[in-house]
């Protein structure tokens, strides 16, 4: 209330006397300040809305000579701009005018939008911004005139609208919530990727694909709706929606983004921007402090870039999923790959990328696209040549192509192709190395394409003298051990494990019988009935007796299958001490065991050698093989008769497995337990071959290796999308070639990134490279007065003498200097 | 030696000669055949010489459009300048202006809202502007809406000067195209607009008075215009009507620019002062607040001028056509004079008694 009487007093003292010359009243300050008046405005829009009223009328005049003549001169853009951004900033407290400054606004943008200078284009679209948020203005008319100008060819304009557009749709949507507003643009959008414009098309897919990576529109409608812009006319538009759905890039290379551990370091230390900020403000500022921040801020900055990227990962596996009728879309993609139209290799490249990636996800029937690769007049047979450009990545949709449903024989045409153009010894190792292994991911998706003879070849390159080639073989080899032993020659098969036998981890028995479960595997680690009792309050109870019952049927069927030494249990031991839950009962158990233990050592003994006069055999040439062939077969029926008992008692925790599924509903808990049991299971079993092969060959780190690639590998097919990547085909052991010196100056670049230089730092104040002598002329006269005064006083006498002379002889009327006494 | 030498001059004939990757070796039985020969370049073709006998100069040698395009300068000395020189240029050939109206209006128009405009360029301004609008009111009708655009946009500037002069144009503009500005309901709304919220504005009263006053005075000589002959007798005997028939419609209808697209003011007439009694009351919710004022200062030379001024307001309201419309027009219309009435029964005012018997009428 002060302030307006005051204002008012004010008022009356101005009005009466207009302009006094000289005198700069309030008014005159305002008049040249908008931001001042602004400021006013806003502390108190009421008793200052003459002057807003007097900035509103210009700027109306304005608006309507802009009607007649949009071209404006120069000169008069920049106050307009001034006049804009007041009256954005300060006209939402005066409801009418909000009202009609919008919609002056809109008409102005609407028809002259093309001649008005791109400045105030851009000024009038983003003063239509708040008066939007405020509900001034319908959220869908400035929608729609928003695609209007779109059409102009102003490249900021467009990316000022794209990103307005996407700030609201995350205000809409996560802040307020309404879902109706929300539907109504998403329906928009999908009307305007109809649009005759492609300018238009493109704006509104971008929206899309924004809106449903960062989860405003994440349904399967959007999902659609952006994947009819895969057979837009124009490629730019195609390309958009195409890499929509194959994903980030580094994601196809199966590059690995930040892990959880890095994130979870981060949070240790991790403070967010704003605290960093905060901390760095209120402490005292020093070099170090200062260097810290900006390192902070990067570290910052990236994370943020890498979470951005994740979260295309992880929303294109979604979008395919999604689609409708996937078979009519890669239906639809294969005809275009097929045309003959000209158009760029990437943009090609990247439909056979989605090709492929959609045919692997969702099990299509495109045969087509494999018996292309064998008719010599196809074009993908001319791909597949070791010095096609690009040829990794093709071989790498070959393989992301091939799944379980597709006919063996076509699959056994495309191996063969690319056996044939890589895998030969008139190629260079790279090139070996890179077919033997995209035959074994095609070979991992569809295991019975595999034929013995061509594996037979494959598997003799695990001699080779490239390290790259031969472990690229060893690889095949480890892979069909677990898949398809018989395939492969007697010495490369391997020992079977438990699972094998039971034939328990394969998805498949033949080409189309997928391996039917009649039971939950590892249910056994349950009690055959549940206690009756709640649920919830007894649980520890029940668990121990659960695995006092589990655990007896579980160890039987180890004991038969293990062959644990004293080493072992002492391991073992260490292990369960760790799980606590589980310690007595194993202990009693390993007691138990003992007596088998014993029993059995002998035999082991006996394995052992021969395990190596095995392994010695392998490593001698063929033509001795067939001459211990006999004595070799002996020793197999030996232990398949070995297997065959272990498989017999193996059945027994099968059929409790059997009973306990078929009996009754598992709880969440029980899967928890069982899954518990599973991975201990696969541990165990593990170590245990581990130790049988220490026990008849040394084994390398490189066995080592290949065993956890084979694992992870199938970890990766559970878990994701299943397909292989980039890293699977271009994968090799050893480095192919030194680096070059560009490559190693990048490094060195790249590690000298935000690294202050060595040697003395470089100074920069006001005094920096200037004597003191003359620092001292610039300095006011008092400072350095006394200073000059002492100066004086230390003459020699010889001075103060000459000196008294000239004085006196001027004193006399003589001239001083060389006068001789 | 010397034998050595004799052995390559007799190999010569059948040493190979060495070639060069990439090099074509001439053959050495062929005639060159090739001619050499310079060029003649033209650097200009001949030229007709026109335009110069016609084109007119200013003193400093710079056409029409140069200046055009000097107005628009960020110097203040070199837009004067061009202002003096377009002067002469548009004085020396009048028929100039006519023919680049369409150049020169926005370019000059746009000058009335530059703030650094000193007063000695503002009267050259002004001048100049005076000297087009000698035009006739046929050509300047498709220009008139942007030079009212421009005019009123100064008329609402921040500036206490760019104010004032553009109050100036719009009286010039008023005074010599009192047609074009009857049609134009841009002006009239803001007429009202800026006399309603005049109050800081420190021009001489004079002006504003003069300003106003000639601003009713295009409506009311609409008003006067208004004679289409309603009733015609005719007598058959003498063969003669009582009155000749016009039969050309009123003169704003013949305007052959005039279309309501091209304009944003559409058919002015429908929202003129004396048709509408909205408007009516507005300007008079608008005048009388100012006259009372006015007449409070009490200063003798100004008497005639508030006399003419409320006279014309009351002939208005005397010659409302659709009084009718509205059903408590009169009552607002009271409401509308009351300042007026009110500053009549101060002391200050009974000396002035023109002034008085003015407001009287205008009650009755």
């Amino acid at each position: 209330l002060r302030v307006t009487t005051s204002r008012h007093l004010f008022k009356m003292s101005v009005v009466p006397i207009p302009q006094a010359s000289g005198k700069i009243n309030k008014f005159a300050m305002t008049e040249r300040h908008l931001g001042f008046l602004q400021e006013m405005v806003r502390k108190n829009p009421e008793s200052y809305k003459e002057e807003f009223l007097e900035q509103y009328e210009h700027f109306m005049q304005t608006i309507k000579l802009l009607h007649l003549q949009p071209v404006q001169h120069r000169m008069d853009v920049q106050p307009l701009l001034d006049s804009i951004t007041f009256l954005s900033g300060v006209v939402v407290f005066f409801k009418e005018e909000a009202k009609a400054f919008g919609d002056q606004m809109l008409t102005v943008l609407r028809e002259q939008a093309t001649g008005l200078d791109p400045h105030v284009r851009m000024a009038f679209c983003k003063a239509l911004i708040p008066l939007r948020n405020k509900n001034f203005i319908e959220p869908l008319t400035l929608l729609e005139l928003f695609f209007e100008l779109i059409k102009l060819e102003d490249k900021h304009l467009r990316k000022f609208i794209l990103s307005s557009i996407s700030s609201h749709l995350k205000v809409i949507c996560v802040q307020k919530k309404n879902l109706k507003l929300a539907g109504k643009i998403q329906n928009f959008c999908f009307a305007k990727l109809k649009d005759s414009r492609s300018i238009v098309v493109r704006c509104a897919q971008l929206i899309l694909i924004d809106a449903f990576r960062k989860k405003y529109f994440r349904d399967t409608k959007t999902a659609n709706a952006i994947s009819e812009g895969c057979f837009h006319k124009v490629p730019k538009i195609q390309v958009a929606a195409i890499k929509f759905f194959i994903g980030s890039k580094s994601d196809e290379d199966g590059e690995e983004e930040l892990s959880d551990d890095d994130e979870n370091g981060g949070e240790e230390d991790g403070k967010t921007l704003k605290e960093v900020m905060n901390a760095f403000r209120y402490a005292k500022k020093t070099k170090k402090r200062e260097r810290d921040l900006e390192k902070a801020k990067k570290t910052l900055s990236k994370k943020k870039k890498a979470k951005k990227e994740s979260r295309g990962k992880e929303c294109n596996l979604l979008a395919v999923q999604s689609l409708y009728d996937a078979q009519e879309f890669g239906d639809r993609l294969f005809k275009m790959l097929e045309s003959t139209k000209v158009e760029k290799f990437e943009v090609r490249l990247f439909r056979l990328a989605l090709l492929a990636r959609i045919i692997g996800i969702h099990r299509l029937q495109t045969l087509q696209f494999y018996s292309l690769a064998v008719f010599p007049c196809s074009y993908v047979q001319r791909y597949l040549q070791p010095k096609q450009r690009d040829v990794t990545r093709i071989l790498l949709y070959a393989a992301q192509a091939c799944h379980e449903l597709v006919p063996p024989d076509t699959i056994e045409n495309l191996v063969r192709c690319i056996a044939y153009n890589f895998v030969t010894d008139r190629n260079s190792p790279e090139a070996i190395t890179v077919g033997i292994n995209a035959i074994r991911e095609i070979f991992n998706n569809c295991p019975f394409a595999a034929t013995e003879e061509l594996l037979r070849d494959l598997s003799q390159y695990k001699t080779y003298k490239n390290k790259n080639v031969s472990m690229a073989a060893r690889a095949i080899i480890t892979l069909f051990r677990q898949v398809n032993p018989k395939l492969l020659h007697k010495r490369d098969r391997g020992r079977l494990t438990a699972e094998q036998m039971e034939g328990e981890d394969r998805e498949y028995l033949d080409f189309g019988v997928p391996a039917v479960r009649e039971f939950v595997p590892g249910a056994e680690c349950l009690p055959e009935e549940r206690e009756e009792n709640g649920e919830m309050e007894v649980d520890e109870e029940e668990e121990e007796k659960s695995d006092e019952e589990g655990w007896v049927d579980v160890h039987h069927a180890e004991d038969v299958s293990d062959k644990e030494g004293e080493e072992g249990e002492d391991e073992e031991e260490e292990d369960e001490d760790e799980e606590g839950e589980w310690e007595t009962d194993d202990e009693e158990d390993v007691e138990g065991e003992e007596d088998d233990d014993d029993e059995e050592g002998e035999e082991e003994d006996d394995d052992e050698e021969e395990e190596e006069e095995e392994e010695e055999e392998d490593e001698e040439d063929n033509e001795e093989e067939e001459m211990k062939g006999p004595i070799q077969s002996m020793k197999l029926k030996k232990r398949l008769r070995k297997s065959e008992m272990k498989a017999k008692i193996a059945t027994v925790p099968k059929e409790k497995a059997v009973k306990v599924s078929e009996g009754r509903i598992l709880t969440q808990e029980e899967f928890k337990k069982i899954n518990q049991f599973q991975i201990k299971k696969a541990l165990v079993s593990q170590k245990k071959i581990a130790r049988e092969i220490v026990g008849t060959r040394k084994r390398t780190l490189d066995d080592d290796r290949l065993d956890e690639e084979y694992e992870e590998k199938r970890q990766r097919r559970i878990e994701g999308d299943g397909l292989p990547r980039l890293k699977d085909i271009e994968h090799f052991h050893k480095k192919m070639r030194r680096a070059t010196k560009e490559e190693r100056m990048e490094s060195i670049m790249e590690g000298r990134e935000g690294r202050e230089d060595y040697g003395k730092r470089k100074k920069n104040g006001p005094h920096v490279g200037k004597t003191n002598r003359e620092n001292a002329k610039k300095k006011v006269f008092n400072m350095v007065k006394n200073k000059i005064r002492g100066k004086n006083r230390q003459r020699s006498f010889r001075d103060q003498q000459t000196s008294l002379k000239n004085y006196l002889l001027k004193q006399a009327g003589r001239k001083p200097g060389n006068a001789k006494l | 030696m010397g034998s050595k030498k004799k052995k390559a001059q007799k190999n010569a004939a059948f040493k190979k000669t060495k070639l060069k990757v990439g090099k074509i070796l001439k053959k050495t039985n062929t005639t060159d055949a090739t001619v050499e020969s310079r060029k003649v370049v033209l650097l200009t073709q001949l030229e007709e010489q026109t335009g110069s006998t016609t084109a007119v100069y200013s003193y400093r040698g710079l056409s029409l459009d140069n200046l055009c395009q000097q107005l628009g300068h960020y110097s203040k000395s070199v837009r004067k300048n061009a202002i003096v020189g377009a002067k002469q240029i548009l004085t020396s050939a009048p028929h100039l202006i006519e023919a680049h109206l369409r150049t020169i209006i926005p370019s000059f128009a746009r000058l009335i809202s530059m703030t650094d405009t000193d007063s000695a360029t503002h009267s050259q301004l002004k001048s100049l502007l005076e000297l087009v609008c000698t035009v006739p009111p046929m050509s300047m009708s498709p220009h008139f809406p942007l030079f009212v655009a421009h005019s009123l946009r100064g008329l609402t500037h921040s500036h206490e000067s760019v104010r004032t002069f553009a109050l100036t144009v719009v009286h010039l503009l008023l005074e010599t195209y009192p047609a074009l500005c009857r049609d134009s309901t841009d002006l009239f709304q803001t007429i009202i607009h800026f006399v309603s919220t005049s109050r800081k504005t420190n021009h001489s009263t004079k002006i504003l008075l003069d300003f106003i006053t000639s601003f009713l005075k295009i409506y009311d000589e609409e008003c006067a215009v208004v004679s289409h002959c309603i009733e015609v007798r005719l007598s058959t005997e003498e063969g003669t009507l009582s009155k000749r028939i016009d039969m050309c419609p009123p003169a704003k209808l013949m305007d052959p620019f005039d279309f309501p697209v091209l304009t944003t003011s559409n058919a002015g007439a429908s929202s003129s002062l004396f048709t509408s009694p909205e408007t009516l009351l507005n300007l008079t919710q608008a005048l009388s607040p100012l006259v009372a004022r006015v007449a409070l200062e009490n200063d003798r030379n100004l008497t005639e001028h508030i006399v003419r001024l409320i006279d014309l307001m009351k002939r208005g309201v005397e010659r409302q056509p659709n009084k009718f419309m509205m059903t408590d027009f009169d009552e607002r219309y009271a409401s509308a004079c009351d300042p007026l009435l009110k500053a009549a029964r101060i002391h200050s005012l009974k000396d002035n008694k023109k002034v008085l018997a003015a407001i009287a009428t205008l009650s009755q």
